[in-house]
């Protein structure tokens, strides 16, 4: 297969924007003023959305035991979700007989609502996140085999996804849909395919500067050889007889490769080398600590989150207990912004919006909003996933998007959402006057009192003044416009 | 050394080493999307320059399918499944030819608007997809650090930060954008508006433009220059554009961004730069089809066709426009067992424009034999930049930008563009 295109990446613009704007001429601006609040950053930093609900909990149980919560037995791949009408995304049956014939009936928005439905409605946010992060890591362009991405999802990523990254990497590197999407599937000893070799060592480990060659890439691909796919099946297969035979070397692993009927031992042998290096025990570290921490991320924390990750022999869990409890953890509030599918998501847990029964069968309108934003799951085409980070999805499409999918939402655009409910959004007693609406909206969208100038900027909005009257009606007709741009601000963007 | 040596013979070109301005000092982040109060203004050097349009091929272009050596008996005995055979080539010149799905592009060559250089790359000879892009659209060596990219920094160098709508970004984000100097980007100008109901669509935009006003950080820029884009492009969104008679571009993601390039080109707005991919991934490790059908056929159709509309929808203004393609490498010269070919080194640019002096195929050919090739690739004899760099001083912005544009690299002439 070749490796996708960026014509699913192409449906947004980014803005080159990446340069700070110090030196403007025009006027000066401050960064946005952000909160602290210990709980809320936490929140904020480790879920799809700080619902009041969600922020009560963890200020009565401590940061500390709600993490230890989510990262305890969170590994339910069908997780749990909330919301009327849909108890559970049932996750696709374990595949017995040949791929194409029981998960036939599966499309890649199958699989795209339905991984925005557990981040939307489900309790292990955790464990969802760092799906996603999973996801964009081992980045499969889907909709070419979306059966087989839908296998690689719960047999790959969802398996591992809080477990060890070296299970996780062999399991990848038996995945129909990577060895389909890098064309490892077809490479043969006599004349290799480089591409799956190449992004494993580029890409899924010790990364570009990792210290290896084109040699290293050539005889790992060599290694590599005979991991496939059986064309009837649609499943994993070794083809020994495509496997090379002989010695291969790739940095510090060698193996002298002699039997074809073992060289199924050898690939993973290496690919085992290869989650465990040092460089990869690195890479891994970033990452986290990107997503986590900051878009700058620290050399201190990277590097003992690092260690963790060796000590504990590629296991996750201790790696991410280990970045939130740093100090740099604590101290980034306002390092990270919502990236599209999160603030997405985000705006749909603040509004309290409850999946219609219909979601999972008829749900692509969401996929739609998803794509118009820039980041629909299993969409980025090249495998380096997602970037992550705030200047990437910094631009006047997406921005402009963003403004536009939630005036959309609010307006109840999206089939698979029920209605917002504004007499539950704005609660009681009803705020009698217009600002006094935009300051509970504030508490409940944004968690907390809105700046002066957000407030102006909302009361502009609606046309009206902070000190107008209203009844419980017209707080309730307000709320709607009020919340759509509230979730437009800067504020919304805060992660 | 190929005996043959086909391509332009070089001897005008490596003689003249040009003088090299070093670099003209920092790189400011220039008032980014700062964007002065919505007057039509053309940037101060408006009538001096050519608009810029960059085409990136993304996914490593296989030069050797694009442009193939006809008549390089290595080549074909190492594609025996995949190569431009010389029957199905349109014929350039004695060694090359044009892959047949060329041909709408093929009356430019003929009027010499059209110019290919070949075995052309960057010389880190990286072939990860991601650190050659990288390097390559900051226009610096890998190991350079510079953030910027090397369109961001000729328009900075050219003063064009102050200008109202200098440049604009079709598909996804351009490393050669970025940095401090304004840019737009968007998929299409219809899609420019914030979709509320009529009569609160002004106070919309007004209160958006109260809670980002005073803002820092690229979220805050983004939005601010977002609204300026909406107010500006309002007087266009609402007309359907009507290309030049007889214009009909392909309706995929390449054709449809060259529309709107057009569209604001003509609508005389003052872009000086934009940029688009063209469709699809060129990386084609994996059933590449033939010269005659299959999937590079089709990225090629794509290509050709669009860029053949844009040439003839923008008209006139094709006099002052040049058109260059980039890849971040070519692909490996044996086809491997999937019919494909994996990552290379050396490829080819395309440069369209009338500045161009086309109907030539530019570069030195290093050979395919077995001692002349670069880990199993075709050798990149020509930097990349130095098509670059030419392009900048002749048609561009000139000599005194160079080395801002390309602080470690020193072009060697082409000979490919005429002085403006």
């Amino acid at each position: 297969m070749l490796t996708g295109s960026v014509a699913g990446a192409a449906a947004v613009g980014v803005l080159a924007s990446q340069v700070s704007e110090a030196a403007s001429p025009s006027r000066s601006t401050r960064p946005l003023p952000v909160t602290h609040d210990p709980v809320l950053h936490a929140v904020r930093r480790l879920t799809f959305g700080a619902t009041p609900q969600l922020v009560a909990h963890v200020r009565k149980v401590g940061v500390s035991a709600w993490v230890d919560e989510q990262l305890s037995g969170a590994t339910d791949v069908g997780a749990t979700l909330h919301g009327t009408g849909l108890s559970s995304v049932p996750l696709p049956p374990a595949v017995s007989g040949p791929v194409m014939n029981e998960l036939g009936h599966y499309g890649i928005t199958d699989l795209q609502v339905q991984t925005f439905a557990r981040a939307a409605f489900g309790d292990n946010q955790v464990y969802e996140l760092m799906v996603e992060l999973w996801t964009n890591h081992l980045s499969i362009y889907g909709a070419p085999f979306p059966q087989h991405k839908v296998v690689d999802d719960y047999t790959v990523i969802r398996k591992h996804a809080l477990g060890a990254f070296a299970d996780m990497l062999a399991a990848s590197a038996q995945s129909p849909a990577m060895l389909l999407y890098l064309d490892q599937a077809y490479s043969r000893g006599n004349n290799p395919n480089e591409n799956y070799a190449r992004e494993l060592l580029e890409l899924h480990t010790v990364g570009v500067k990792g210290g290896y060659h084109q040699r290293d890439v050539h005889n790992a691909a060599l290694a590599l050889t005979g991991l496939s796919v059986d064309e009837t099946t649609g499943r994993f297969t070794y083809q020994a007889s495509w496997h090379h035979v002989g010695p291969v070397r790739v940095m510090g692993w060698s193996h002298p490769n002699r039997d074809q009927r073992n060289g199924k031992a050898v690939a993973l042998s290496l690919v085992s080398y290869l989650a465990h290096h040092p460089m990869t025990a690195n890479r891994i570290a970033t990452k986290l600590v990107r997503r986590l921490v900051s878009d700058a991320p620290p050399a201190g924390l990277i590097a003992s989150s690092a260690a963790v990750y060796r000590a504990h022999g590629t296991q996750i869990v201790p790696v991410i207990k280990h970045i939130v409890g740093s100090r740099e953890f604590q101290r980034s509030a306002g390092q990270k912004s919502q990236r599209p599918f999160e603030w997405f998501v985000q705006c749909v847990r603040a509004l309290g919006l409850q999946a219609s029964p219909d979601l999972t069968t008829n749900g692509a309108s969401i996929v739609y909003a998803l794509r118009q934003l820039g980041q629909a799951p299993f969409e980025w085409s090249p495998p380096n996933g997602y970037p992550d980070s705030t200047s990437a999805y910094a631009s006047t499409a997406t921005m402009l998007a963003r403004w536009n999918t939630v005036q959309t939402l609010v307006r109840g655009g999206y089939h698979g959402l029920q209605h917002v409910d504004a007499t539950a959004l704005v609660g009681a007693p009803v705020p009698s006057t217009v600002g006094g609406l935009v300051d509970r909206l504030s508490q409940v969208l944004l968690n907390g009192t809105p700046r002066a100038d957000l407030k102006r900027a909302a009361l502009t909005g609606v046309g009206l003044k902070a000190s107008h009257v209203i009844d419980a009606s017209a707080a309730h007709g307000l709320a709607l416009p009020v919340a759509a741009l509230l979730l437009s601000s800067p504020e919304a963007l805060v992660r | 050394m190929n005996p043959m040596n086909p391509m332009n013979e070089c001897e005008d070109l490596a003689c003249t080493r040009r003088r090299l301005l070093t670099g003209a000092g920092v790189l400011g982040g220039l008032g980014a999307l700062e964007l002065a109060a919505p007057r039509m203004a053309f940037a101060a050097d408006r009538h001096n320059t050519d608009l810029l349009v960059v085409v990136s091929l993304r996914g490593g272009a296989d030069g050797l399918s694009l442009v193939p050596p006809i008549a390089d008996h290595d080549y074909l005995a190492a594609r025996p499944d995949i190569a431009v055979k010389p029957s199905q080539a349109v014929k350039l010149d004695r060694h090359f030819g044009l892959h047949p799905a060329f041909a709408p592009l093929v009356p430019y060559w003929h009027n010499q608007q059209l110019a290919v250089v070949h075995a052309v790359g960057d010389s880190d000879g990286t072939r990860s997809h991601f650190e050659a892009t990288d390097a390559m659209e900051r226009g610096v060596n890998l190991a350079n650090g510079t953030q910027t990219g090397w369109v961001d920094r000729l328009m900075t160098a050219r003063g064009l930060a102050a200008a109202d709508f200098p440049a604009m970004a079709i598909g996804y984000p351009p490393g050669t954008l970025r940095g401090g100097a304004p840019a737009l980007a968007l998929n299409s100008v219809s899609e420019l508006r914030v979709q509320v109901a009529q009569p609160a669509t002004h106070r919309t935009e007004t209160a958006l433009a109260q809670m980002y006003d005073g803002i820092a950080g690229p979220n805050a820029v983004a939005a601010r220059g977002t609204l300026d884009a909406l107010r500006r492009l309002a007087p266009f969104r609402d007309k359907t554009y009507v290309p030049h008679a007889g214009v009909s571009y392909p309706n995929d993601s390449f054709g449809n961004g060259l529309m709107q390039i057009a569209q604001i080109a003509r609508a005389g707005l003052g872009l000086e730069v934009a940029t688009v991919d063209a469709t699809g991934s060129w990386d084609t490790h994996e059933g590449m089809g033939v010269a005659t059908s299959g999937y590079l056929h089709n990225q090629v159709s794509s290509l050709a066709g669009g860029l053949a509309a844009f040439a003839r929808d923008l008209g006139p203004l094709l006099a002052r426009t040049t058109i260059v393609t980039v890849s971040e490498f070519g692909r490996r010269v044996a086809q491997n067992g999937s019919s494909g070919v994996d990552h290379g080194h050396g490829s080819v640019m395309l440069a369209l424009g009338g500045g161009i002096r086309g109907g030539r195929v530019y570069g030195r050919w290093p050979g395919l034999g077995a001692t002349q090739l670069d880990n199993g690739d075709l050798r990149a004899t020509t930097d990349y930049r130095d098509v670059l760099g030419e392009l900048v001083r002749r048609r561009l912005g000139g000599t005194r930008v160079l080395g801002t544009v390309f602080p470690d690299h020193r072009p060697h002439e082409l000979g490919l563009a005429r002085q403006r």
